[in-house]
């Protein structure tokens, strides 16, 4: 990187060579010129009236790529390992089919731990690191552990599931690396001129797609929406177990006082074969509750978008898209949502989608199987009906 | 003590602007755009707020950083009630990623120093990272705590948090200083008083450029940021869809319920 003067633009005022702490402006032929002394302290671009001193980029480089790639293996609260970790493993196993992928995996004791599950993820390789301290996540203390590894092995990508524990983690960890992280990509890809990893997210409210990349500091690093990249049914390869001990950790400091599961009045809605999704087309908290009622009684889960949530008629852990969960059930029958990129992230993977609203032109049509154009509030007296046959 | 509040000032998405972006930066234009608070942000200062009810001669400090403009959220962030604001406006700091703005605000919370906690909101609405605030907490060597819902000062060096997080309800103990983000609609942000709705007006925040804060340009703006942005695009459609257009309702509900019975059988 190099400061540099627009000759054209610079007035030879001398404002910047008063203000240079380490004198490394002079004047030449009426012009200011940046000496090699320069210190990059921008304090020239700031105050330069006629904004005739920019940065250039001239000089950036591309490290190199390699074949060693890494994935958070992440393991739930309930002893669960979540299910993107494999998703994220298989995909990067069809961008590349000759990389080394190397699933992360932190636990309390590895003596008697199961690794049958681990083995068939699908990774070349799973890396055990081990303290009792790891019983319960803590992103200090994983970080803690992570980095001096990730460090000394450097590998080219580095992807965490976005779940709330990637999302609190990958940030720690980028930033003690010093790289970049793009957070909640929903689509990955090669640039094939130079191998870099082409990570694309929603932007702006999901109004966009941005594309990203990571191209002079390693690890890329990146957080996956859960549920984008489809399971594969097999992905079992050779897989060699390699157990670290680490000693360097200190206790947690913080106490857990009281701890309990939410308990919520509505089902889990990354378990439900049919997800009835409600949005702000629903018009009234009645309607809203009839279709609620009738969610129940077919057995449905029941997902809203964030106007929703953000009018108080429904909690956020039912909020689906970019801000809330990200689902694929069997069917989706989104009602009354426009589809906005934001809501759209969170469903699209839906295997059958059923869309109604009266927009013709919503945008969620474009993503649907079955459009139903028309008023949603037709519907409602016959949905009342249903209900009082099931339950009467 | 003081209490360091983070707010971002973002574009108002509810207002359906159609948000355009210039094709050379990629970087939002935001002209013309009504801009507000961040949701969650606006939490994390009601949160610092309970906490001078508590203790008054406590003090909030909240600090933004963006163009001149977000001194607005600073502004109404002092109609609340805040004591003091910071406004870090540079054009050296624009098209700092995640990893350039947590250098920067860290720059300026050691700038300001001694604090009890930092309290932003999880995320914002407009770039939905939540990266700023983990990068602050590692960069400073403190605790974070994501998804918290309330927090109380139990004695000079504790502090009590309730958070919801993978799918737990917790209490915990946390020692100070520590870096707490809020979830969004996890209290009920308080409006501003008169006396501060009239006060605002002639109160401004210290605004800090990088003359202030000196750090090494290498370090800022894009050269700061390991990301780039390559390309923005409109999202691609690829599914074939089936239209009905309907007047009764019957007509959808049967081919609703038709695929129901399909997927339970």
């Amino acid at each position: 990187m190099k400061i540099k003067v627009i000759s054209s633009q610079c007035n030879g005022c001398t404002l910047c060579i008063k203000k240079c702490p380490i004198q490394a402006i002079e004047l030449q032929d009426k012009k200011a010129v940046i000496q090699d002394a320069c210190n990059f302290c921008g304090i020239c671009i700031s105050i330069c009236p006629q904004k005739a001193i920019v940065k250039s980029l001239d000089d950036e480089v591309i490290a190199p790529v390699t074949n060693q790639y890494w994935v958070m293996i992440e393991q739930k609260p309930t002893g669960e390992i979540d299910s993107t970790s494999y998703e994220m493993i298989a995909k990067l196993r069809e961008l590349n089919s000759s990389a080394h992928i190397t699933g992360v995996f932190l636990c309390s004791d590895s003596s008697n731990q199961d690794n049958s599950e681990l083995l068939s993820s699908g990774a070349d390789e799973i890396l055990v690191l081990h303290h009792p301290a790891f019983q319960n996540y803590n992103p200090l203390l994983y970080t803690n552990a992570i980095v001096p590894i990730c460090k000394k092995e450097m590998p080219s990508i580095f992807l965490f599931p976005a779940t709330e524990m990637g999302r609190d983690l990958a940030p720690r960890i980028a930033t003690e690396l010093q790289t970049g992280l793009t957070a909640d990509c929903t689509e990955l890809s090669m640039d094939p001129e130079n191998g870099l990893l082409i990570q694309t997210r929603p932007a702006w409210d999901g109004n966009l797609m941005a594309s990203i990349i990571c191209p002079i500091r390693r690890p890329q690093m990146a957080t996956i929406r859960p549920h984008v990249f489809p399971l594969p049914e097999n992905a079992a390869r050779e897989c060699t177990i390699r157990v670290e001990k680490i000693d360097h950790i200190s206790n947690p400091t913080e106490k857990i006082v009281e701890r309990s599961s939410i308990q919520s009045s509505f089902p889990d809605l990354e378990k439900q074969n049919i997800v009835i999704g409600i949005g702000r087309g629903i018009g009234t908290k009645e309607n809203l509750a009839l279709v609620c009622d009738f969610a129940r009684s077919i057995h449905a889960g029941i997902g809203c978008s964030r106007p929703l949530v953000d009018n108080g008629w429904l909690p956020h852990e039912v909020q689906v898209g970019m801000s809330g969960k990200a689902i694929a059930p069997k069917v989706y029958i989104a009602l009354g949502i426009s589809g906005s990129v934001q809501h759209l992230v969170g469903m699209q993977s839906s295997e059958y989608i059923i869309a109604v609203n009266k927009d013709e032109n919503a945008p969620i049509f474009q993503h649907s199987h079955l459009s139903l154009v028309g008023d949603i509030k037709k519907m409602l007296p016959y949905v009342k009906d249903l209900i009082e046959k099931k339950t009467g | 003590m003081k209490i360091l509040v983070l707010v971002k000032q973002i574009p108002d998405l509810e207002n359906k602007v159609k948000v355009s972006i210039d094709q050379k930066t990629f970087s939002m234009k935001r002209g013309g755009i009504p801009s507000i608070m961040n949701p969650a942000d606006k939490n994390a200062v009601e949160a610092a707020l309970q906490i001078k009810d508590k203790y008054p001669s406590t003090i909030v400090h909240a600090i933004s950083m963006g163009p001149k403009q977000a001194t607005e959220v600073l502004k109404e962030a002092f109609s609340m009630g805040v004591d003091e604001g910071t406004l870090l406006s540079d054009f050296l700091y624009a098209g700092s990623d995640t990893l350039a703005t947590s250098l920067i605000l860290t720059e300026t919370i050691q700038k300001i120093g001694d604090f009890t906690l930092i309290l932003c909101g999880k995320q914002a609405l407009d770039g939905d990272t939540g990266q700023v605030g983990p990068g602050i907490a590692s960069r400073l060597n403190i605790p974070q705590v994501l998804g918290a819902t309330s927090v109380s000062i139990e004695n000079q060096t504790t502090c009590l948090i309730h958070r919801e997080f993978r799918n737990y309800i917790e209490k915990i103990e946390y020692p100070t200083p520590a870096l707490i983000a809020f979830k969004a609609h996890c209290n009920i942000p308080r409006l501003p008083s008169l006396r501060g709705l009239y006060a605002k007006e002639k109160w401004e925040p210290s605004i800090l450029q990088n003359t202030d804060l000196q750090i090494s340009i290498q370090n800022l703006g894009i050269e700061g940021s390991p990301t780039r942005v390559v390309k923005t695009f409109q999202p691609i459609l690829t599914k074939t869809t089936e239209t009905i257009h309907f007047d009764e309702g019957d007509v959808p509900m049967n081919h609703i319920m038709k695929t129901i019975h399909e997927v339970q059988q």
